[in-house]
């Protein structure tokens, strides 16, 4: 592993919430552990709800926080296809109160299959946003599936979250083949490990690969095992920077490609 | 000493993984790892991968112990483990979901695995078994399999020092009951690290990559990084792996 400096590092996949068990959370947990780990910009996923006003509280807590870091963060709204036309017309009451700053639009967990993506991407089509799903083995995420859904809408970038995703070494296998075989379909790295992600860049090249880290504000989850929160991120910008890529692949993976997929300006 | 009790050797036959003699003794000595217990990647030919394992460790025994592997359901199997021995190989790796089908593992309670067993137990060689896909798809049927399986296997034979991975069903429950079974940290994150150790305590825990499948040094770095205390980390990255397997250093 070199000791590089990258041009523009940001975090494709987080997570910022409004508050978890009861405890109030702000954007500011968030910005120190970006700043330890050396991470300029994030792109939010948000964080969903279970019933429709906290869907729509998350996402405007996304957005306020943005617009409290401006360059720092970056949102995205957050679909649940459970909420069916609900969800959707959450997608246009984001998009009426900051269409210039929401990026894209967020998928969770199991839902790659629901009737509502379809709609859902249609929408994203409509807005120019991106779409990213999380992927993993299972017949309800995998990367099959969402690569097929892509491939319905050549037009929409779709980012497969974790590219497969640690759980089982085919389905990250086989994320490469889907980006290999969709030229809208890119990869996220978080919870895929570096052997993958090198062949990704053998596969595909350097130009549709992004890091993420999956980290929160929240420190529950993932982020409670780890002595300090900024290892979180920096145990999957470890992932990339062990590969030893030329430079330029690593600048790209680090930062550049998600800063021109989301127009995040980079500094000179 | 920094010892990882698993990586793997050769190419894999289904998955993309590959890993050469130099990639092992490179990342070794850039991530600072003493010993590997290296075997092959799983193979239908394993004579020829298990005489590959054991040219790379006549080459380097300082750094290496080597694993053989075997088919369990090959009648070759049993007389593979003298052969295996007499190269100089050390311990056994297993991959009963390679072996047996992709779909449904070998459990352990299967006809083929006592007699493989009845040989460690006469000849003291550890086994490591390894499910790259166990947390995948098996369903509650055969994780209730894996469980019983495994749990009788160590309960008929407790003198065989196991390695099994983290995602095993009910492994801290067949930890705590049978104490000759540790537990191979591939592919953990940090939480996982940590609730293991909270929850078996420090002892049972091994630094094990499986590269390529993981990385050797980046799952050094999440161990180096996970919430536990410098000693416990310490026995976790070797001193667990030094103690358990000093007849093979």
């Amino acid at each position: 592993m070199t000791d590089r400096k990258n041009p523009i590092v940001i975090d494709a996949h987080t997570h910022l919430s409004s508050g978890r068990g009861g405890v109030k959370l702000t954007a500011k947990t968030m910005i120190e552990k970006m700043d330890e780990a050396g991470v300029d910009t994030i792109i939010s996923m948000g964080s969903g709800g279970q019933y429709l006003e906290q869907l729509q509280k998350s996402n405007d807590f996304n957005l306020q926080s943005a617009k409290d870091y401006p360059g720092r963060i970056v949102p995205f709204i957050y679909f649940d296809p459970r909420y069916e036309e609900d969800g959707l017309d959450e997608i246009e009451r984001c998009m009426g109160m900051a269409g210039d700053t929401f990026k894209g639009i967020k998928i969770g967990h199991k839902f790659a299959v629901a009737r509502y993506m379809y709609p859902m991407m249609e929408k994203a089509e409509e807005y120019g946003l991106v779409v990213g799903i999380h992927s993993d083995h299972s017949v309800r995420g995998h990367p099959y599936i969402i690569a097929d859904l892509a491939n319905s809408f050549p037009k929409v970038t779709t980012v497969i979250l974790h590219m497969g995703g640690r759980t089982a070494a085919a389905a990250e296998m086989l994320s490469i083949k889907m980006a290999e075989k969709n030229a809208n379909v890119w990869l996220e790295t978080c919870f895929s490990n570096p052997y993958p992600v090198k062949k990704a860049v053998e596969i595909l090249g350097p130009d549709r690969i992004m890091l993420g880290s999956d980290s929160s504000n929240s420190g529950f989850g993932y982020g409670s095992g780890y002595e300090r929160q900024a290892y979180e991120m920096m145990i999957h910008m470890h992932t990339i920077q062990c590969l030893d890529l030329p430079q330029e692949a690593e600048d790209k993976l680090m930062g550049l490609n998600a800063a021109k997929l989301y127009g995040v300006k980079v500094k000179a | 000493m920094i010892i990882d009790v698993h990586s793997q050797l050769g190419k894999h036959p289904l998955f993309m993984f590959e890993q050469t003699l130099d990639d092992v003794l490179t990342e070794m000595k850039q991530y600072g790892i003493d010993k590997t217990f290296l075997s092959s990647a799983p193979k239908m030919r394993f004579k020829e991968a298990n005489d590959r394992v054991a040219e790379a460790v006549k080459k380097h025994p300082d750094k290496l112990v080597g694993f053989f592997n075997l088919n369990p359901n090959d009648p070759e199997a049993i007389p593979e483990i003298d052969r295996a021995l007499d190269m100089g190989l050390k311990g056994l790796m297993l991959d009963p979901e390679f072996h047996f089908s992709m779909e449904r593992a070998l459990t352990p309670g299967n006809k083929f695995l006592p007699p493989i067993f009845e040989k460690a137990v006469d000849n003291g060689f550890p086994i490591l078994i390894c499910m790259p896909n166990i947390r995948v798809g098996h369903g509650h049927d055969n994780a209730l399999l894996q469980y019983r399986g495994l749990d009788e296997l160590m309960g008929r034979f407790p003198e065989v020092r196991m390695m099994v991975d983290l995602f095993w069903p009910g492994i801290i429950e067949l930890c705590q009951k049978h104490p000759n079974l540790y537990v191979d940290s591939a592919g953990a994150s940090a939480g996982r690290v940590s609730s293991l150790v909270a929850e078996l305590g420090a002892t049972r825990l091994l630094y094990g990559s499986s590269s390529p499948r993981y990385h050797t040094g980046n799952h050094k770095q999440t161990i180096e990084w996970s919430k536990i205390t410098p000693y416990q980390r310490k026995l976790v990255l070797g001193g667990n792996a030094e103690r358990v397997f000093k007849d093979l250093l």
